[in-house]
């Protein structure tokens, strides 16, 4: 096990290191770890290298001479190697270090916290008594959501099972190019190859594990895609009246944009963008909210209610 | 703590290990095992193969930590902060957008730093990204002050089940997370028992200064009402609906609750989407609201 991680730091150290390609037999021969048969050692080089790659770190592969393209030499160049942020006022830190506790206990909490140790190396103080006090925490456990960072990241298209209204799985084939949370529930926005058009996917109403598909670089995030918009309620507002109980109905009273106080009743203006949500809104007050107008949300109200005095008499 | 670690995440981690003692020279194996979430064994395990680490041809790591301090020389190949990873970034651009939406109206200057951070981890990756809270952050850090300094707190509580704003001292006891939420559980003095509330329906809270009640109250055992229900359609959105209690595949479920106002309000802002089976007197508690609110429209 540690055999490993030693090998792969002096990998690491050694290439870094180097100012000329190293062969593959210089490697080998200099570094601990690398044993057993040729075509063993090889296997063991293939492996170190993906697996430094996907810790981000890019090895060069280059030749001493152009004219002997057989002999290959490999580095690491500090340049590519180490973080470019230099400039990190303490504040800032402190912002930073605020915002990866927010993961605590959530999917990216290792990652987060690599990020931070990493900043805190610059060797920067905090300074934490001039933000203020704010806890903010996501508890996202769906490792789903890394597939898709991941992918995002990589520009790879994904596909995954995912539930329609009628609760029936379908499946889904996206190029995914943003992430982003709303009211507690997380979403996935990408373009979907098979209805081509833009589309957003909650993702507690994914089915199946997200598969990634293809190379890297497959597809370009659109230079007008902003999560923020796709995650934004629609301009176009249609207005219902509805009359609520003095004192009752408060989730209403609080999306209201006029309010008329009377005596036993309250009349309010509340703004809407899909029918069935108001509809569910207002029937949870009961006998305490009534809608007056809009005409055709008065008359799916008595049909809704008239229906379930029916299923349930 | 956290899962054993791969020998990958523990080449990682000695590679972050080099820049941060360098930067942090006499650290103490403690401080430094908590900084990278880890415990003190397995910082010494990490500690340990550093140690051997190096080219022969090349210097190797001067590496002390018998003291319990730790000190590094000789490590100038690998004193590197390595660059961020796009995971990294996400994390913390993810982060930094909940903070800048909790924030007051009064504190645009640190709306501008975010601001900063954001270029200097990548705008193209910002653009991809958007983090709305849902809960007030500076509520939730009340509550955990309180909690560690013992202090009550006044808040105010909407319960969408009882349709009321209610106003009551508590004494944070603890903090819980279910289905993706916060949930403070706490002595309520204004029902002399414990409470548990969700945090993101604490309309405002107040610290004070009075001391934790302390009390230790046995919560009440509550019967859970066992329901019978047929979905016949918007299966998705009515499942939803009943949230975290339901149980069953499609259409035919059974929901788990202790409160059966809550469940009667689910049921009929379904819109008759929603059917109840079993048992007969939620039936009838269900048919005499609806024909009640019906009134209301004739």
């Amino acid at each position: 096990m540690s055999r490993k991680s030693e090998r792969l730091v002096n990998l690491t150290i050694a290439l870094l290191a180097t100012k000329r390609w190293l062969t593959k037999s210089q490697i080998f021969t200099s570094i601990d770890g690398y044993e057993g048969e040729p075509d063993a050692m090889e296997r063991m080089f293939e492996r170190d290298k993906d697996d430094l790659r996907n810790l981000g770190i890019t090895i060069e592969v280059g030749s001493f001479d152009p004219l002997f393209e057989d002999e290959v030499g490999y580095r690491i160049r500090p340049e590519s190697y180490k973080a470019h942020i230099s400039s990190i006022s303490p504040r800032e830190l402190s912002l930073i270090s605020l915002a990866t506790q927010a993961w605590q206990g959530a999917v990216l909490d290792s990652t987060a916290l690599s990020a931070l140790v990493k900043l805190k190396s610059l060797g920067i103080d905090s300074d934490f008594d001039s933000i203020p006090a704010i806890a903010p925490s996501v508890h996202i456990s769906d490792t789903n959501f890394l597939t898709i960072i991941n992918a995002i990241a990589q520009r790879q298209v994904i596909s995954f099972s995912y539930l329609n209204a009628e609760f029936e799985p379908e499946s889904r084939v996206i190029e995914p190019f943003g992430a982003g949370t709303k009211s507690g529930y997380w979403y996935v926005a990408g373009r979907d190859l098979d209805r081509k058009e833009e589309r957003l996917f909650r993702l507690d109403r994914f089915d199946s594990e997200v598969k990634v598909q293809g190379k890297p670089s497959a597809y370009e995030i659109p230079e007008t895609f902003l999560m923020s918009s796709a995650l934004s309620v629609p301009e176009e507002r249609e207005i219902a009246t509805i009359k609520v109980r003095r004192d009752k109905a408060h989730s209403l009273r609080s999306k209201a944009v006029s309010i008329a106080e009377g005596d036993d009743w309250t009349t309010l203006e509340v703004p809407f963008v899909r029918e069935s949500e108001l509809m569910s809104d207002v029937l949870w007050h009961g006998a305490d909210a009534v809608i007056l107008a809009p005409e055709r949300l008065r008359q799916s109200a008595i049909n809704a209610l008239t229906e379930i005095v029916q299923r349930h008499g | 703590m956290a899962k054993k670690s791969t020998p990958i995440e523990k080449a990682a981690r000695m590679l972050d290990l080099v820049p941060f003692i360098t930067s942090h020279q006499g650290i103490s194996t403690r401080d430094l095992a908590s900084q990278f979430g880890i415990t003190e064994d397995e910082l010494l395990s990490d500690l340990n193969s550093l140690w051997m680490c190096g080219d022969n041809r090349f210097d190797l790591i001067d590496l002390q930590f018998d003291s319990g301090y730790v000190t590094i020389r000789n490590a100038e190949t690998l004193n590197l902060i390595r660059s961020l990873s796009q995971q990294e970034i996400i994390s913390i651009l993810i982060g930094l957008d909940l903070i800048e939406k909790n924030l007051s109206a009064d504190r645009s200057d640190i709306v501008a730093e975010i601001a900063a951070l954001r270029l200097k981890l990548g705008e193209s990756t910002s653009r991809i990204l958007d983090a709305t809270p849902a809960q007030d952050g500076q509520i939730l850090a009340i509550i955990k002050k309180a909690l560690s300094d013992q202090k009550k707190i006044h808040i105010s509580y909407f319960s969408p089940t009882d349709d009321e704003i209610t106003e009551r001292d508590i004494t944070p006891l603890h903090l819980s997370v279910s289905d993706g939420r916060d949930f403070v559980t706490a002595f309520c003095d204004s029902a002399s028992a414990q409470r548990t509330f969700r945090v993101d329906r604490i309309q405002s809270a107040v610290p004070l200064d009075t001391p934790a009640s302390l009390t230790v109250v046995p919560t009440s055992n509550q019967d859970l009402v066992k329901t019978a229900l047929k979905i016949s359609r918007n299966i998705r959105r009515s499942r939803e609906m009943l949230g975290t209690f339901v149980t069953g595949d499609g259409a035919e479920v059974s929901v788990s609750s202790y409160n059966s106002e809550w469940l009667s309000r689910t049921v009929i802002s379904a819109a008759g989407a929603i059917e109840v089976t079993e048992s007969s007197e939620i039936r009838s508690r269900i048919a005499d609201l609806a024909a009640q609110t019906l009134k209301e429209y004739r």
